[in-house]
């Protein structure tokens, strides 16, 4: 009899020691959807690099810990919370915009200057979803973190949500990522509903060439137009600019390539792992991170249009039109949205190739989300 | 252990809805400078960026051999220069059509080429008249 309930006592104090006994249906509702982002990232290519790390990090920041274990990343001295100090002190999101930097060509918005003012019109998306985060009851800064979702750019959205509001950091990148993937389902009804048919079919001009000496000048002088304006957008814009640079200038093609390749993938997987960690049920499964995903959304669909309606604009002014598509790109989330443009063309007629055009409003909405992040980082941060 | 599985997904949702916090400072004020700043500083970027032809012709008369001495990026050996990796990925993207990723690119070896050299053999004679 004793040693039936040694046995007992021992089976149970097993059963203590493992994760089931803590686990809660919101952990296994969050286990599922990580398993979904991998699902959809290895049988759809839906953003594969992004997703495969986040959804497995989800899955990873699901297993409930063991009382009196440091394990999860919210856990002191735990080996994750040492990983996702680069998350939370904002450490991450320059590296990637570095990398970024180095494989970026802005030769074609070098080209054709206008379509610049398509990657500041896109930029509305951030600061309606502002106001409309303001009205919903978030805090100016929870409001400045939202908003920038509408800018379609994970790197930045992190790296803002850190500085004004980590507490809802996890929901504002898987928001943020999540959106990302989606534009090829986003964009396209926004694109046709905003525009005519004529309005499609119109065609570029071929971009001129850009010599090797304007392509090493641009990133200097960009980043001290950039920065002298809004100097809370210095570390991203400087670093932008900076891998830029490495790229251009011929001299450092060693270290450009380092870091659009090993470097940017390193971080890019530390990144997607440590924010899906970061997903645990009991922080994220919160109120706050439905209406987040739902003004993300908004956020998206707001700064497409702005774009569209502001190249529609730009045309009662100009002699030679440009294809209103092309704003939909200004939303920075390179180079989905460009190629979801060029689709869209190409349904229209098969002959216009409205990649490389729209290209350059994508480059310029890096530029302008990262802008507007520094504008709300500086003031709403005091 | 029930109420434990159950209550995280016990979300109550409740909106506050006001438009009273637009009209503070942290509301359309910093949202309109914000547009504002982005707007001029793309402006002033795009504004440079239609200027820089003018400030190369410039410079060319400063510095006239500089753009001779930015040569394109040197490819190191055995590597395979952007531009060809275009070509084939054009090529190879129109001849299979559907969704695909090119993993490898190599160059041949010199009996390898025996191959596309029997195959541009047979392209270039293949016009010939026949006798």
């Amino acid at each position: 009899m004793e040693f039936f309930e040694y046995i007992s006592s021992k089976a149970i104090q097993l059963y203590q020691t493992t994760a089931f006994p803590t686990m809660q249906f919101g952990n296994i509702a969050m286990i599922v959807i990580g398993l979904a982002f991998i699902y959809l990232a290895i049988a759809k290519h839906y953003e594969p690099l992004l997703l495969i790390p986040i959804g497995f990090g989800v899955v990873v920041g699901n297993i409930p810990a063991v009382q009196g274990m440091s394990l999860g990343v919210y856990d002191e001295g735990s080996v994750l919370r040492y990983l996702y100090f680069g998350v939370e002190k904002g450490v991450y999101p320059p590296l990637i915009f570095l990398g970024i930097g180095a494989m970026t060509d802005f030769s074609t918005m070098l080209s054709n200057p206008k379509l610049v003012l398509l990657g500041a019109a896109a930029q509305l998306g951030v600061f309606l979803t502002f106001l409309g985060a303001l009205c919903l009851g978030f805090t100016p800064q929870e409001s400045g973190a939202v908003g920038i979702i509408g800018g379609a750019d994970g790197p930045t959205a992190i790296f803002l949500s850190s500085k004004l509001a980590p507490s809802l950091l996890g929901a504002i990148a898987i928001a943020a990522y999540s959106y990302m993937a989606l534009v090829p389902v986003i964009q396209p009804p926004i694109m046709y509903l905003l525009t005519s048919r004529e309005e499609r079919l119109i065609k570029m001009k071929r971009p001129r060439h850009v010599s090797r000496r304007e392509r090493i000048i641009f990133p200097i002088a960009a980043f001290l137009i950039c920065t002298l304006l809004a100097p809370g957008a210095l570390v991203l814009i400087g670093m932008l600019f900076f891998g830029n640079l490495l790229k251009e200038c011929t001299v450092t093609e060693r270290l450009a390539n380092t870091a659009r390749t090993v470097f940017i993938d390193i971080v890019t997987i530390l990144l997607g792992f440590c924010v899906g960690a970061s997903t645990s049920a009991n922080y994220f499964l919160q109120p706050t991170s439905i209406l987040i995903f739902i003004l993300g959304a908004l956020s998206f669909a707001v700064a497409t249009g702005g774009g569209i309606l502001f190249a529609k604009f730009m045309n009662l002014f100009l002699h030679e039109p440009i294809n209103p598509l092309l704003g939909a790109a200004g939303v920075s989330a390179v180079p989905d949205s460009a190629r979801v443009v060029h689709v869209v063309g190409q349904n229209e007629d098969p002959q216009n190739h409205l990649l490389m055009h729209a290209m350059a409003p994508n480059v310029a909405g890096v530029i302008g989300s990262a802008i507007a992040a520094g504008v709300l980082w500086s003031q709403l941060a005091m | 252990m029930i109420n434990a599985l159950i209550h995280p997904l016990t979300i109550a949702i409740s909106l506050h809805f006001s438009f009273e916090p637009l009209w503070h400072e942290k509301g359309i004020p910093l949202a309109i400078m914000g547009m504002v700043i982005v707007f001029i500083a793309l402006v002033l970027v795009s504004t440079f960026i239609s200027k820089l032809p003018r400030i190369m012709e410039a410079l060319d008369k400063v510095l006239p051999q500089a753009e001779q001495l930015l040569g394109p990026p040197k490819t190191r050996e055995g590597e395979i220069p952007d531009e060809v990796i275009a070509v084939i990925a054009a090529a190879v993207s129109e001849v299979v059509g559907k969704p695909h990723r090119i993993i490898h690119t190599r160059e041949l070896t010199s009996r390898e080429m025996i191959w596309p050299q029997q195959g541009r053999w047979q392209i270039q004679t293949s016009h010939k008249p026949h006798n």
